[in-house]
């Protein structure tokens, strides 16, 4: 195919947000997610590799390389293939723009998971959630290619195929509020695991139960676990006492519900969750109260319309505009140093994954794991399928005092819970 | 199936102990899966013994030589050289071994730093010119020949070479403005250097045409 498509790269400019992550992402903080699907049978390494090659094409947000401007960085058309490799690292390690085929994903696989690691600069979790859908549906329309039937074998993969709109240029309006300056958060601190290594810990427990736990205390599941993360720090690490530094948890909260976008770019933004203990004596209620009244305030569309006011007007400043590339990135690095101490530690709730009614027995569940950083120690991704959530805890921290206090929490209460791990917690001791 | 007592939590896993408190598991039946993550033995920070003799030794040799430039100091500076050369060396190696960088900025960082280095040896034995002279116009038109057969070579991806092909060529007048100044003794070469890089510049100006814009515009988007 000699066509001008052929001979010319298309290339295009990196969403609002995304132009953070190439500047902070390195090999103790990565920037990278992985939303993983696991599946009834053992995962076979050729089928996932023709499947990708055909999932591929329908994501333009996903078949990029990334590239120095002078003023910004941008994503060119990538014309390599991406190469399925068996799982061989821990969860979400860097992934170095010149590597890997010049990708900004990697997709992995171990026994009947299949792993999509993403760098957060391509896109966000609704994103990634898309692509790795697409990406089940190919595997098992290949893997079972006789048993399904012609119309299931003929159904697309995608409803919407890349759309590739900065959703926060497309929804921005120059508002002017008062700005509130963050407080620096209470931080986690403890004995740190060798470098690059990562404590992964599921929990599995019954969505229903759980969802129909949360209705007692009418509040949602998000809000009772960042509450509950909550009052684990509160317990484990600052001992139940008075503190001058707020424990912050950051929740990224999906946009796209909010103005009605279908991007496969990154549009995501946060809440920020805090509780400063003041008196001795806190309950759990309490708590859970606080945080639902602080999700509430905070998670209206005024409130966000705020944030993406903010994030474009800076991007839009024509100083920030036409300075050369090294001089924003030394400037994108002090505002995220400086970011970095608002939070104790992130919650990300993908929320419930639907899939379509055809190729529901093949799935077993989905999980989600965030990177971790120095600053940020322990995270949390949370997301359900079916009746399956899994609460998954990213840990660089030796002792597990959080997650060990979030699940016994959650069995005190009469809620079944099942742990599986990547035995970091016992092999490295 | 597993059941930690203390935590009341089951542990679906091929383990033991437990791996929220490390408390000892009690089986309670049922199957026992395989690993669910694989486990990682390599050590990611890889002690790289190469890399490190290399520091040891540029370090040392750099300041051997200084040292022993100072002690027998006869007129000339010659320590000057071998730390560029050393730090030349260093360029190279972790700039032009990268893989998957463009070819074409190698080169480009090869014709400023091999530049840069022969005019430091020159200046430190006694500027005699023979640099600017015969060195330098004779890298430019080793890399304006060089970007050209990867032009044409690699026809397809013309437009990635562009941006670096311009400045190697618009670096190749340098020379030209030096002899417009009086600064050249020996013209030849220069007047060579400076014509295949204004050739360069005019023949990329002329049959890039849309691929040249459409690499500025995306170079330069603002």
């Amino acid at each position: 195919m000699k066509n001008k498509q052929g001979t010319e790269n298309g290339w295009r400019k990196l969403d609002n947000t995304a132009n953070v992550f190439p500047v902070i992402a390195s090999k103790t903080y990565s920037s990278v997610y992985r939303i993983s699907v696991r599946l009834m049978q053992e995962i076979s390494e050729e089928i996932l590799q023709e499947a990708l090659n055909e999932t591929l094409p329908w994501f333009s947000s996903f078949n990029v390389k990334l590239k120095r401007g002078v003023f910004w960085h941008y994503f060119e058309s990538n014309k390599k293939q991406p190469v399925v490799e068996k799982e061989q690292t821990y969860p979400c390690a860097y992934i170095d723009p010149n590597t890997n085929n010049q990708f900004l994903f990697k997709v992995t696989y171990f026994d009947k998971r299949i792993n999509l690691e993403v760098f957060h600069a391509i896109t966000d979790g609704t994103g990634a959630l898309k692509f790795l859908k697409a990406l089940t549906y190919n595997y098992i329309k290949l893997t079972y290619r006789e048993q399904l039937s012609e119309e299931i074998l003929e159904m697309p993969v995608v409803d919407v195929v890349s759309d590739i709109e900065d959703s926060y240029r497309k929804n921005y309006r120059k508002l002017s509020y008062k700005k509130v300056k963050a407080r620096s958060a209470f931080k986690l601190k403890g004995e740190k695991l060798p470098i690059l290594t990562m404590n992964v810990i599921h929990g599995l427990v019954s969505a229903k139960v759980m969802v129909d736990f949360c209705r007692r205390y009418k509040v949602s599941l998000t809000q009772y676990i960042a509450a509950l993360i909550i009052w684990c720090i509160y317990k484990e690490y600052m001992n139940e006492q008075p503190h001058k530094k707020p424990i912050k948890v950051n929740i990224p909260v999906n946009l796209r519900h909010f103005f009605n976008s279908t991007t496969e770019m990154n549009f995501f933004s946060y809440i920020n969750v805090g509780i400063t203990i003041e008196k001795n004596e806190y309950t759990f209620e309490e708590m859970l109260e606080i945080t639902r009244g602080q999700f509430m305030s905070q998670l209206t569309k005024e409130n966000l319309s705020h944030l993406i006011s903010d994030n474009v007007s800076t991007e839009r400043n024509i100083l920030i505009r036409v300075a050369p590339l090294p001089v924003k990135n030394m400037g994108v690095k002090i505002a995220y140093m400086g970011s970095e101490k608002n939070n104790s530690s992130v919650i990300s709730n993908i929320g419930k994954v639907e899939v379509l009614e055809e190729f529901k027995e093949y799935i077993d569940r989905f999980e989600v794991l965030l990177s971790v950083s120095k600053s940020e120690p322990i995270k949390c991704g949370v997301c359900s399928y079916g009746d399956k959530l899994v609460i998954s805890f990213a840990s660089i921290l030796k002792e597990t005092y959080l997650q060990r206090a979030f699940f016994r929490h959650l069995t005190e209460q009469g809620i079944e819970v099942i742990i599986e791990s990547n035995g970091v917690g016992y092999e490295k001791m | 199936m597993k059941k930690c007592k203390r935590c009341n939590v089951k542990v679906y896993e091929n383990t033991t102990i437990c791996p929220l408190c490390r408390t000892v598991l009690t089986d309670i039946g049922g199957e026992v899966p395989g690993r669910t993550y694989p486990a990682i033995e390599v050590n990611q920070h890889k002690y790289n013994i190469v890399k490190r003799l290399f520091v040891f030794l540029s370090i040392i040799s750099g300041l051997a030589t200084v040292v022993t430039n100072y002690v027998t100091y006869s007129g000339v500076v010659w320590s000057a050289i071998s730390v560029a050369a050393i730090i030349y060396f260093w360029i190279i190696m972790t700039y032009s071994i990268k893989r998957n960088t463009n070819i074409a900025s190698k080169i480009l960082v090869q014709v400023l730093c091999a530049s840069i280095l022969t005019v430091i040896m020159d200046y430190f034995i006694g500027y005699s010119g023979w640099s600017v002279n015969h060195v330098i116009p004779e890298i430019i038109i080793l890399a304006n020949i060089s970007v050209l057969i990867l032009v044409i070579i690699n026809r397809m991806y013309w437009q990635t070479y562009i941006l670096n092909q311009i400045i190697i060529a618009v670096f190749g007048l340098i020379p030209g403005i030096l002899y417009l100044c009086g600064l050249i003794e020996v013209p030849l070469p220069t007047i060579i250097a400076t014509g295949t890089s204004f050739t360069v510049l005019l023949g990329t100006i002329i049959f890039g045409d849309k691929s040249i814009k459409s690499e500025l515009i995306r170079r330069f988007h603002f």
